[in-house]
């Protein structure tokens, strides 16, 4: 075979979507399940999330094979109060469980004002801001985070992992600019970084890493003796602390020691917890009054002077904004090294290539 | 008497009547005085030396100014069965703040959890003391504010548009003392940076950076410099989000609208806050809860130590030991600040500190 040198291909979501869908079907997910789940992985593509998009699918795959994931599983409602739900997902493919908790907290947040949906039984549900940026469709404040599905983190002044880095996203709708989206682990550096670092031959910087002894780790190819920094060191750990209890315990989902790491083992089932917030904007005032402050907020930022060293301001989500545009348009990147991974998929479940 | 090298010891009643005594003597009611000197001592019992009764100057300032009304109509300006947003009548921030916790406490008992945002509020003390007003109702309290000036430019510009906005949560526990997290979203807060300015020890790398985004280690120069907000981009896209939150969401000051901490302003400020409440028995059984809560506090705790660390703490925990040390033995004032309340007491007239 030829080496050819292009390592990206651009892939039509609609072709990428029907490609997730075939083989969700072929795993023996019910259609609706398989649409669903399709739909969310696309669009976590689409947003340039590569981590957590498509190129997790041969790994849940892998999953439902092992019988680390139930596809026909009973997603109900354990608890249930005016404002509030606790989704059990019966070990269902993650982002089904998710999906079906952030309607609920739309709905309830339409009828009330804010509404809250907590996650047990679920699994890995790919990139936060995904939800949280479904609940902006109706004009809400949307809040995601979840219990991470490997631990990466000690305790500060530990070492001992057994914290993820669980992730929060918000997102604010604006009226003509692009929303405001943060989504953030709370370490300084993802573990995705930290990888890629290491394919590329490059250092880390200090700040990312610690080695057992709290020195800087700046090898990336030794990172597994060393710890991720979190965020504003006691602070990043107090927020995955906290968030692990609001996603994880709240619910009765896994936390602390009874997390499994679903990178390594795809048997066990996770119970894994997240929770989805919806903040409905007209119980506070005027939708379209909001939305005009928050691009009048946004145009300051931007116009407002730099740093030397930096060409703009930006805003959180933007970058993402502006990939989801693009690949829209010209099609989702996809690396030729996923491509294989793809094809080989769909060699072991009998069904078409991408 | 002088001003002492080792910190005179009060009695919190001592220093709550004479709080008290200094807000009537401007003209607040007496059930208000009372209500927000005790709020006020409290922050001092909890830890929080900057937040507490040092703020007592700058508070009957701003009420001698017109900036705090003395007598403030505090009213609910838009309700739905689980949010509300509360003007505050730019009154003291610890009145508007009571009146929201409380309102937000009775929709959390209602309906499983509420929204509650202020607008035309004031500096309201530490953000833990209203996340922690959720413990005794066995609930989740999570409370964020708009700092009432700004110190922070976005990540990458030079112009003061944000605040250090702090969020706090508190976590009930059962037999462990709750999980108390209050941070600021900057490296070092800015009460901690003119601790140093007075004192002259030089700051660490990564609180702060001078104009050409070098670091800034001379305290006293702070004024020439910017804070740094944890993990850097990160740190800045949630001060945002919270001043979106906290503010845009409530119709209070944000960006522009917020005077820089640079420049004195006698204006009301318009500050906005926000506190959350969730009913844990809206999630299932609220013992299992608290136990649960324990055992990740307890793995946390017992886990084996980063070399240079005598122990692993919970947030929370430290501000736990120091209420338990100051209600046995009274609250430490250092002598400067002895001085400046008796100063303040000669100029109102009423009776000092001894």
């Amino acid at each position: 075979m030829s080496d050819n040198s292009e390592t990206t291909r651009r892939v039509e979501a609609a072709q990428l979507k029907a490609f997730i869908k075939t083989a969700y079907l072929a795993a023996g997910l019910p259609d609706g399940d398989a649409g669903t789940a399709a739909d969310v992985m696309t669009e976590i593509d689409l947003l340039g999330g590569s981590g957590h998009g498509v190129f997790r699918l041969p790994q849940y795959i892998r999953r439902i094979k092992a019988g680390g994931i139930n596809v026909t599983p009973n997603i109900h409602l354990e608890h249930e109060t005016d404002s509030t739900a606790l989704v059990n997902g019966d070990n269902c493919v993650g982002s089904l469980a998710v999906h079906r908790a952030t309607e609920v907290a739309m709905e309830k947040a339409e009828k009330m004002g804010v509404g809250w949906a907590g996650v047990k039984m679920g699994n890995h549900a790919g990139t936060a801001s995904v939800y949280a940026r479904m609940v902006m469709e109706k004009d809400m404040i949307g809040i995601y985070s979840a219990v991470g599905s490997a631990n990466h983190l000690p305790p500060w002044g530990g070492i001992e992992m057994l914290l993820s880095t669980n992730p929060i996203a918000i997102a604010v709708p604006a009226m003509d600019e692009p929303p405001v989206v943060l989504d953030m682990a709370t370490t300084v550096a993802a573990y995705g970084k930290v990888k890629t670092a290491a394919q590329r031959g490059e250092q880390m910087p200090v700040g990312w890493m610690v080695d057992d002894q709290g020195q800087p780790l700046t090898d990336p190819t030794k990172s597994n003796e060393g710890f991720l920094v979190p965020v504003g060191e006691y602070k990043g750990y107090g927020m995955a602390l906290v968030l692990g209890l609001l996603a994880g315990t709240l619910n009765g989902a896994a936390m602390g020691r009874e997390v499994v790491d679903f990178n390594t083992d795809d048997e066990t089932v996770t119970n894994t917890g997240q929770f989805i917030c919806a903040i409905s904007l007209k119980a506070f005032g005027d939708v379209d009054e909001f939305k005009r402050q928050v691009d009048e907020l946004a145009r300051t930022l931007r116009a407002s002077p730099t740093l030397a060293g930096f060409d703009s301001v930006r805003l959180p989500g933007e970058n993402s904004q502006g990939i989801h545009d693009d690949f829209i348009k010209n099609g989702i990147i996809v690396h030729a090294e996923l491509i294989k991974a793809l094809d080989t998929l769909a060699q072991d479940l009998d069904i078409n290539p991408l | 008497m002088g001003s002492n090298v080792e910190p005179s010891r009060f009695e919190p009643s001592v220093l709550e009547a004479f709080t008290e005594r200094a807000f009537r003597a401007v003209g607040v009611g007496t059930q208000d005085a009372q209500a927000v000197a005790g709020l006020m001592i409290r922050s001092d019992l909890g830890g929080s030396d900057t937040h507490g009764i040092f703020r007592l100057k700058m508070y009957i300032g701003g009420l001698k100014a017109g900036k705090i009304k003395a007598e403030p109509k505090i009213s609910v300006e838009r309700e739905t069965a689980n949010t509300a947003v509360v003007n505050g009548d730019s009154g003291l921030g610890h009145l508007t703040m009571s009146y929201a916790s409380n309102l937000a406490i009775e929709k959390a008992k209602k309906h499983g959890m509420s929204w509650v945002g202020v607008n035309h509020g004031n500096h309201a003390g530490p953000g833990w003391l209203w996340a922690k007003m959720a413990l005794e109702h066995d609930m989740i309290g999570m409370y964020s504010a708009v700092a009432s000036v700004n110190h922070v430019p976005p990540w990458g510009g030079t112009e003061l548009l944000l605040g250090t906005n702090p969020i706090a949560f508190a976590v009930p526990a059962a037999e462990e003392p709750a999980v108390v997290l209050d941070m600021a979203t900057t490296v070092a807060a800015a009460g901690k940076v003119q601790v140093r300015a007075k004192t002259g020890e030089p700051m660490p790398e990564g609180w702060m950076i001078d104009k050409e985004g070098n670091p800034l280690t001379d305290a006293s120069r702070y004024k020439e410099g910017y804070f740094l907000p944890i993990g850097g981009a990160k740190g800045y896209g949630l001060s945002l989000i919270l001043a979106l939150l906290a503010g845009t969401l409530n119709g209070a000051s944000t960006g522009k609208n917020v005077p820089a901490y640079t420049k004195s302003s006698s204006e009301p400020v318009n500050t906005g806050q926000f506190i959350s409440m969730i009913s844990l028995s809206a999630f299932g059984d609220v013992g299992n809860f608290k136990g649960e809560v324990d055992r990740v506090v307890d793995e946390l705790h017992s886990s084996p130590l980063m070399p240079g660390f005598d122990d692993i703490k919970v947030p929370g925990e430290n501000s736990h030991t120091r209420e338990q040390d100051r209600r046995a033995n009274g609250i430490p004032l250092p002598g400067v600040l002895v001085d400046d309340l008796n100063g303040l007491a000669s100029d109102l007239e009423i009776e000092g500190l001894s």
